[in-house]
This record gives structure tokens, C-alpha cells and sequence, in this order.
């Protein structure tokens, strides 16, 4: 699915991956782990063409990827981010617009399908009426992860994603990914993704 | 013009005498700094007006339609070199880019505005094209400025959200969105409303000028309703364009933002 090459790349003018090689196929799942502030983001950052590498090449099913060819790859990425303030407004309102996204049209969305994960995830359904920002650490991190599932892409790129979650959830979400038919990479600290199912565990910095 | 008194330079120097209270004021509140900013600022605006009384009566008696459009556009440029060097905006980007938005928007509602709503016979004459072309200028580069600067400093302020669109929206122009609609709402709602209580107190300054030069309040009130027209879709188009405009310098082909936007000045 997504091949990495001789990557080479700095965070805060810190060599953090050099000469990295890494293969990941259709169904791998990659658990990245290392030190808090260390740069594993920007892997991410660099696998969605938000930043450059000193050196390396990315391969997307086979294709290399030059600048401007990220935008078909992003298309097949869902991404939840460390940090999950990505919207102001009500979470209706978030949820309406990011399905009636052009890329995002073959999704069918109902409010019934949407439950149904929010069931999974322990999410009360009020709170599509609240406003984003209102919402905890956890319920922002699980309703990130219920729309990445729903976009239903070919490679999931979670940072953190379990970190505001207490244990029994950390594991479900965990066990939901990990045996999941998807690309998943992952960052995380908890010891709920350390599993079997893991096909290259990455530390950086070491 | 038969009912308009000229005003002699004795009734100059009166009108000025009228500062001296904003002076007082300002020497026995000891506001610092006021009261030179103010010495400067009005110094400076009657050698502008009065060079510009100048010129226009020059430019009224020649007429020259090639001379007035090049005018127009020597005050178009004069006016976003200031307008950009008064806000934080980083020149080199943002100079062209504005000054072909603005150039665009203002000639085509200018030549609109005097072949269609005005029919003069000769649309491109000094008294149409330049002094209608300084309303629609005055007017509307603030909006620009405001709409543009909004634009770019949400997205790069806020990074996370502007990645997560990025990653989840796969195109340039729904990653973007949010911004532009918001540029548009900020920079153009004080427009609107203004536009709703025009008439109800104060007379707007253009009809004034009409009304005092001889024109029935009438014609006046006709031409403020087409000016405020022109003004406001003139200010929508610059913002789009110049936004557009400026697009293909700011960020790279992955949508993100490479150049250095902001001066860090305030």
C-alpha cells in the first residue's frame, strides 16, 4: 500500500529519521512509539505532503509521489490528529459539511449509521446538538475516529488517538483498529495497541 | 453651480480656527502625541485636497480619455502601495496581486457603472471616470485588505484545523473554503449594514457635495443608492480576485503555505 524510502528528515533542526526504509501492505498496521516532543507527527506530516524530507521518496501503491500528487493520496487517508481541535461550531454542522464534501459524496451518511458507531464508541448521541469546542477530550477524540471510519479510506494515520480514553475504552478502539481489514499506522503510548496484530513496531529516536 | 458660495481664505482660516478646540482638549487632558498626529494629519490632508484640486481642473480642461484611464490607474497603484504598506501583509507577495485585483474590479465597474447606469456619452471623461473611480478606491481597499489578511492568518494560526481539512477534503479549493467564506462575511458585513441605516440619520457625504453643488436632492439621492451599489460590488470582486490572485504565490502545489505572509511589525 504505502512504501517509505531512504527517508531522511529533520524535526526542530533534529535528525529524526535517517535512511529510513519502511514497506507496509494492504492490511499492515504499524504502531510508532517514542518519546513525547520527539517528532513522531512529523512522519505523518510528511505522508500527507505537509512537510518536506531532507531525502527520501514515498511510493503509493506502487507510484511515486511528487509534489502535488498528495492530494489523490490524502483522498485515501483518514487522519485524526493529536490535537482534536479541528472544528468551531456545532457538531451537526461539522459532521453536514464534511459529508457533503465532493471526495466524500459515495458515502452514504445517516444519522442512523453515525449512531451506530456512537453506540460502539460509548458516544452519546446529544451531542451532535453541542458545539465542538464544548465537547471533552475523549468524546472530540472518539467522534475524530467514528468520521474517520465512516469515511471509509484505505489507510488510517491516528495520532494519539487513545490518549484522553480510559482503559476499557483504549482497548476496544485498540482491538477495533487492529483487526480492522484497513492500513493503519499509529502513534501511540498505550500499552493497548502493543498486540500481536502489529506488523512493524517503529521507536523513534532510538 | 449658481447657489454654491466659494469659500474665501478668510473663511478657510475660520474653519480651521474650529481645531483649536480638539487642541485645547487634548492640552488639558495631556493626551501625548495627539496633538502633533492631528498638526500633521490635517496639514497633510490640505496639501493632498488642494494638489488634487489641481489636477483636476487640469485633467477636466484637457479631458483626454487615454491621459484620465491612465490617471485612474496611477491613483489605483498609489492607493494599494498604501493601503499594503499600512497593513502587516508581507509587500513583495501581496503588491501585484492586489494591485491587478483591484485594477480589474474597479475598471469594470467604473466603465459599467458609466455606460449603463449613467449612459454618459463619453465614459472614459475625466468627471465620471476619475471622481467616481476615487469613490469606488477610497471605498473599498480597506475591506481587501481586512478579507485578505483574515484569509491567511486563520489558516496559519491555526495549523491542526487547517491539516485536518487538508487530509479529509483531498482538494485545494474545500480545504480552503472555511477561510474564504469567512474572509468575505469580515470584511464585507460592515458594508451591509451601513448600507441599512444609510438615510436614516446622517446624509451621506457624496450627496451632500451634490446637493450644495445645485443638483435637486432627488438626482442626489439616485446617484448615492448607484454609488454605494458600485462601491460594495466593486469591494466583492476585488476580494475575490485578489484572493485568487495571490493563491499561486503563497502556497505550494501540496496546499500548504510557503512564503512568509505576515510582518511581524505590530
Amino acid at each position: 500500500m504505502l512504501s517509505i524510502e531512504n527517508l531522511s528528515i529533520s524535526f526542530q533542526n533534529k535528525r529524526i529519521f535517517d535512511n529510513f526504509t519502511l514497506k507496509i501492505g494492504d492490511k499492515g498496521k504499524i504502531l510508532i512509539k517514542g518519546q513525547s516532543g520527539i517528532g513522531k507527527t512529523t512522519l505523518f506530516n510528511y505522508i500527507m505532503g505537509f512537510l518536506k524530507s531532507d531525502k527520501g521518496n514515498l511510493y503509493f501503491k506502487n507510484k511515486k509521489i511528487i509534489e502535488g500528487d498528495f492530494w489523490d493520496l490524502r483522498k485515501n487517508i483518514s487522519y485524526v490528529p493529536q490535537n482534536p481541535d479541528v472544528f468551531v461550531g456545532k457538531v451537526n454542522i461539522f459532521l453536514k459539511e464534511l459529508f457533503s464534501l465532493k471526495v466524500n459524496k459515495k458515502i452514504q451518511y445517516s444519522k442512523k449509521e453515525i449512531y451506530k458507531y456512537f453506540d460502539f464508541f460509548e458516544l452519546d448521541n446529544k451531542i451532535t446538538e453541542e458545539n465542538f469546542a464544548e465537547l471533552s477530550g475523549g468524546e472530540k477524540q472518539r467522534l475524530l475516529l467514528v468520521i474517520a471510519i465512516m469515511l471509509n479510506r484505505k489507510i488510517f494515520l491516528l495520532d494519539e488517538p487513545t490518549s484522553a480514553l480510559d482503559t476499557e475504552l483504549k482497548k476496544k478502539i485498540a482491538d477495533y483498529f487492529l483487526n480492522s481489514d484497513k492500513t493503519v499506522l499509529v502513534i501511540s503510548h498505550d500499552p493497548q495497541w502493543e498486540s500481536d496484530k502489529i506488523s512493524s513496531l517503529i521507536e523513534v529516536g532510538k | 453651480m449658481k447657489d454654491l458660495y466659494d469659500l474665501s481664505l478668510t473663511s478657510m482660516a475660520l474653519a480651521f480656527a474650529l481645531l483649536i478646540i480638539p487642541l485645547l482638549i487634548y492640552y488639558y487632558l495631556n493626551i501625548k502625541g495627539m496633538t502633533k498626529k492631528l498638526i500633521i494629519s490635517a496639514t497633510r490632508m490640505t496639501v493632498q485636497l488642494v494638489l488634487m484640486g489641481i489636477y483636476l481642473k487640469y485633467l477636466f480642461q484637457y479631458n483626454n480619455s487615454i491621459i484620465n484611464i491612465l490617471w485612474l490607474l496611477v491613483m489605483i497603484i498609489a492607493a494599494t502601495f498604501s493601503a499594503v504598506n499600512n497593513s502587516n501583509l508581507n509587500k513583495k507577495i501581496f503588491i501585484l496581486p492586489v494591485l491587478a485585483a483591484y485594477s480589474i474590479s474597479i475598471y469594470i465597474t467604473i466603465l459599467y457603472f458609466n455606460f449603463f447606469v449613467i449612459s454618459v456619452q463619453n465614459i472614459f471623461s475625466a468627471k465620471y471616470l476619475i471622481v467616481i473611480g476615487g469613490m469606488l478606491l477610497g471605498n473599498s481597499l480597506r475591506g481587501v485588505i481586512i478579507s485578505i489578511s483574515s484569509f491567511y492568518k486563520e489558516i496559519i494560526n491555526d495549523k491542526n484545523r487547517y491539516y485536518y481539512r487538508l487530509a479529509l477534503t483531498g482538494n485545494f479549493f474545500d480545504s480552503t473554503l472555511p477561510y474564504f467564506r469567512k474572509a468575505i462575511v469580515l470584511a464585507l458585513s460592515p458594508n451591509i449594514a451601513t448600507m441599512a441605516t444609510m438615510g436614516l440619520v446622517s446624509i451621506p457625504g457624496m450627496m451632500t457635495g451634490q446637493i450644495l453643488g445645485g443638483a435637486s436632492p432627488m438626482v442626489a439621492v439616485k446617484y448615492q443608492i448607484a454609488i454605494v451599489i458600485a462601491i460594495f460590488v466593486s469591494t466583492n470582486i476585488s476580494i475575490v480576485l485578489a484572493i485568487f490572485f495571490t493563491w499561486r504565490y503563497t502556497f505550494n502545489k501540496n496546499g500548504i503555505i510557503v512564503k512568509k505572509i505576515i510582518n511581524k511589525k505590530n
